[in-house]
């Protein structure tokens, strides 16, 4: 990816070769996670790092939320998927994700965060039944090593918090 | 196949948990006859707060009236039956129904929602009853009261805040979680992939060990259908509180155990902290599980709702509570690493529910020959015993062949 924007046939406008960047890094990010390959997956991890599925929005005034990892946390719930024990997701659930609507801005954390918003959608089929996950994704990202990122933070809201969700041992 | 055929202490057939004749008796004979857990007070704290909550399938309001006092209404307009009130939480002014244009005047008025036959509280745990007559929540609960108590006394103050609700939809019977809750040997192979895997070595292997050595814990009858799954001591505890992630920093545990100390006196205090909270299930839709209270809400014989909340402990160090909710959020819930494995187990069980054959029985034999019976009607058996299912089974038995 790196050549590709430094090859001298291709003159991006900064702005442009960022949010390229960015959006190369979200897809990235989601074939890794349709293919669990976990490990990789949190090699894309800053020290920061904090991933939450939120919960439901009225949740107060402690926030109780689908997953909240620090990043710790993160560590562990990989080491649980890759264990070879999750019999939650034995057979594995055949994932497939899309990301859309992806805009890129700078974050208040320090001068080289950027911060990705999307849409995604990802379709799971396990015994015959599909689920459909539906949300916006937040991805916070510390640039300071362009044209590759590190994740500080990833939030992602579902389209149905509110209501009772179905079990699920996998990442979104 | 008749009833009397299908269930006793230590036999059950799996069309319990998929037949939808055995689900309507169940709404009749259990659901609309029985205390159920509604909710705790401190989540209606202010005047005019409610929540909405169920009783098996009639949905139901708990609130906090202007006059101070707790109530539990049917969430129904009287004269259309339209759901009144459609949010989770919130303050409640006045009721008026969408679709018929009653106003409403509040709860038990002459053009207001149904009042709940019998409503009444243990420790602020609010538990409602839609017949008029019966035996009091105190009998109801009986031995299972002790385990309130000592929910509430991990706080110096005795108080509690209950916040949060994660509500997760499962394929599978209602009484599966609550059979699960109390139950002490599957853990070891079941969450293999956090005991063994996620926090192999934060405490993961003496948890395992725990659950291996079964004098660690009791698997306890109580009566009624409840039960308990207990730490038979201090090492037992400590055992898993490393699991738990509510080791606290040296000075606040020196706090918190002073502050207990002082509230509940040495002897309590130290009991307290030695046993930990044990897992209690309440027939027929709740249970305590460490700092999380579960709930069980039917929706069909093959769908049921479980929901979470969490226990705020009130007068300690914020480490604590910090650890007890990142606990929460990370064992339980939809996702959660535990919690996520249970959950697709009860949806396999279902599964193969209604390919049952007539012969089909599930055996809850285990620990049968060597369970105590104490004079108190208490039945005691060893950690992976089967003394809480059979509590259960037996009960239930009794409610649905009568």
């Amino acid at each position: 990816m790196a050549d590709l924007m430094r090859s001298s046939s291709l003159r991006l406008h900064p702005e442009t070769a960022t949010c390229f960047a960015v959006r190369q890094f979200l897809v990235h990010e989601a074939r890794l996670l349709d293919r669990r390959e976990y490990e990789a997956w949190e090699q894309l991890w800053s020290n920061v790092g904090r991933y939450v599925v939120a919960g439901p929005s009225d949740a107060d005034p402690i926030e109780m939320a689908v997953v909240d990892d620090d990043r710790a946390h993160i560590a562990a719930r990989v080491r649980r998927l890759t264990s070879g024990n999750v019999f939650a997701d034995a057979p594995p659930a055949s994932l497939s994700r899309q990301l859309a609507n992806v805009t890129v801005e700078r974050g208040d954390e320090n001068p080289s965060s950027l911060v990705a918003k999307s849409q995604f959608q990802l379709t799971a089929c396990r015994y015959g039944r599909m689920t459909n996950w539906i949300g916006s994704l937040e991805h916070h990202l510390d640039a300071s090593s362009f044209p590759s990122f590190s994740l500080d933070q990833k939030r992602v809201v579902l389209v149905n918090r509110d209501d009772p969700l179905p079990t699920f041992s996998y990442l979104l | 196949m008749t009833f009397d055929s299908r269930t006793s202490a230590t036999e059950v057939h799996p069309s319990v948990y998929s037949d939808r004749e055995i689900f309507d008796e169940e709404i009749e004979r259990i659901w609309e006859r029985l205390w159920i857990y509604i909710g705790h007070d401190s989540e209606v704290d202010g005047r005019g707060d409610f929540v909405t909550r169920a009783i098996g399938p009639h949905p139901v309001v708990l609130h906090r009236a202007h006059d101070g006092g707790i109530m539990v209404f049917h969430n129904q307009c009287p004269s259309c039956g339209e759901l009144l009130i459609r949010k989770r939480r919130g303050g409640l002014r006045q009721l008026r129904c969408s679709s018929c244009g009653v106003n409403g005047t509040m709860p038990g008025g002459p053009a207001g929602p149904v009042i709940v036959a019998r409503v009444d509280s243990h420790q602020g745990f609010v538990f409602a009853s839609m017949a008029p007559t019966g035996d009091s929540l105190h009998e109801h609960l009986g031995h299972a009261l002790p385990y309130f108590d000592k929910a509430v006394q991990f706080s110096p103050s005795g108080r509690i805040r209950v916040v949060g609700e994660l509500r997760t939809v499962v394929r599978a019977n209602w009484k599966q979680p609550l059979e699960n809750a109390c139950e002490g040997y599957h853990a070891v192979y079941l969450h293999r992939s956090v005991f063994g895997g996620a926090f192999a070595d934060a405490g993961g292997e003496a948890a395992t060990k725990l659950r291996l050595n079964e004098d660690s814990r009791w698997s306890i009858d109580l009566g009624r259908g409840h039960a308990v799954l207990a730490y038979a001591g201090a090492e037992q505890a400590a055992a898993d509180s490393a699991i738990h992630k509510l080791g606290l920093d040296h000075d606040d545990e020196a706090a918190y155990v002073e502050a207990l100390g002082d509230a509940w006196g040495e002897d309590r205090a130290r009991q307290i902290l030695d046993e930990g909270m044990d897992h209690l299930a309440v027939f027929p839709n709740m249970a305590l599980v460490n700092q999380d209270i579960r709930t069980f809400t039917p929706l069909a014989p093959d769908r049921t709702i479980i929901s979470q909340y969490l226990m705020v402990l009130e007068g300690v160090p914020a480490s604590l509570n910090t650890a007890r909710r990142r606990f929460e959020n990370n064992a339980y819930g939809p996702a959660g690493m535990i919690g996520a494995d249970d959950l697709d187990v009860f949806e396999r069980v279902q599964f193969t529910a209604p390919a049952s054959t007539s012969a089909d029985r599930m055996v809850l034999t285990r620990g049968l020959q060597r369970e105590q019976h104490l004079d108190d009607g208490r039945v005691v058996g060893k950690g992976p015993d089967e003394a809480a299912q059979r509590a259960l089974w037996r009960y239930y038995d009794q409610l649905l062949a009568g």
